[in-house]
């Protein structure tokens, strides 16, 4: 899934060591989402989108949704 | 350079998971010797034979209680799924070892001298290196 993570991060000028300590989460998890080998569960999602004040399709695009919606 | 097995980088549970296993391993690889030496030199009556065999189910379930401990108290959800994904290495390795071993025994029969609970214990002792190194190979890759 991609994800807008990167860019989002890079806006606050934070490490990808200081997102993971306020997602209290390793540096690898944090990692792994942004380059799209790991999709997040929802409980993650959600502090992501709580953290960078915004909504989690904001953050995480739904490669599907065009698919479902035809 | 960094060193990407460095100790440092285990989270204070991994590092106790790592250090309880890896104390069980020792303790099956001492039983596995006693058992092996005394057999071999005759040091042992035949009663005494399967009094190690369950002495060696001790560690054994200590490192699957470790393990199972380690997977419910992992808060980190990424780690957790390296975690699975390592075990699951671990007991391909071991299929593939077993493979070999019998594979090796049909050809050369010094290969078969490996029997009993000896197995078992190779296998466990197999399956907690390869489950260990596994865990650390898939951290390093996103690092």
């Amino acid at each position: 899934m991609k994800n807008r993570l990167r860019v989002l991060r890079a806006e606050r000028r934070w490490s990808q060591a200081d997102l993971a300590e306020r997602l209290e989460v390793s540096r690898q998890s944090v990692n792994a989402i942004e380059t799209g080998k790991f999709d997040p569960s929802l409980p993650l999602a959600f502090k992501l989108a709580r953290l960078f004040e915004t909504t989690i399709e904001a953050i995480f695009e739904d490669e599907n949704a065009q698919v479902l919606s035809d | 350079m960094k060193n990407p097995f460095c100790k440092k980088k285990l989270s204070p549970l991994q590092r106790q998971t790592i250090r309880l296993i890896s104390g069980c391993a020792i303790g099956l690889v001492s039983i596995s010797m006693i058992d092996h030496l005394a057999g071999a030199n005759g040091f042992l009556s035949k009663s005494l034979v399967p009094l190690f065999g369950f002495l060696s189910l001790i560690p054994m379930l200590g490192i699957l209680y470790f393990l199972g401990r380690y997977l419910v108290r992992e808060t980190d959800e990424y780690i957790r799924t390296v975690a699975v994904n390592s075990l699951l290495w671990a007991a391909a390795v071991i299929v593939v070892a077993d493979t070999l071993q019998g594979a090796f025994a049909q050809w050369n029969s010094d290969w078969s001298l490996i029997g009993g609970n000896q197995i078992a214990i190779m296998n466990f002792d197999l399956f907690a290196v390869a489950a260990g190194f596994a865990f650390r190979i898939q951290l390093w890759r996103s690092r």
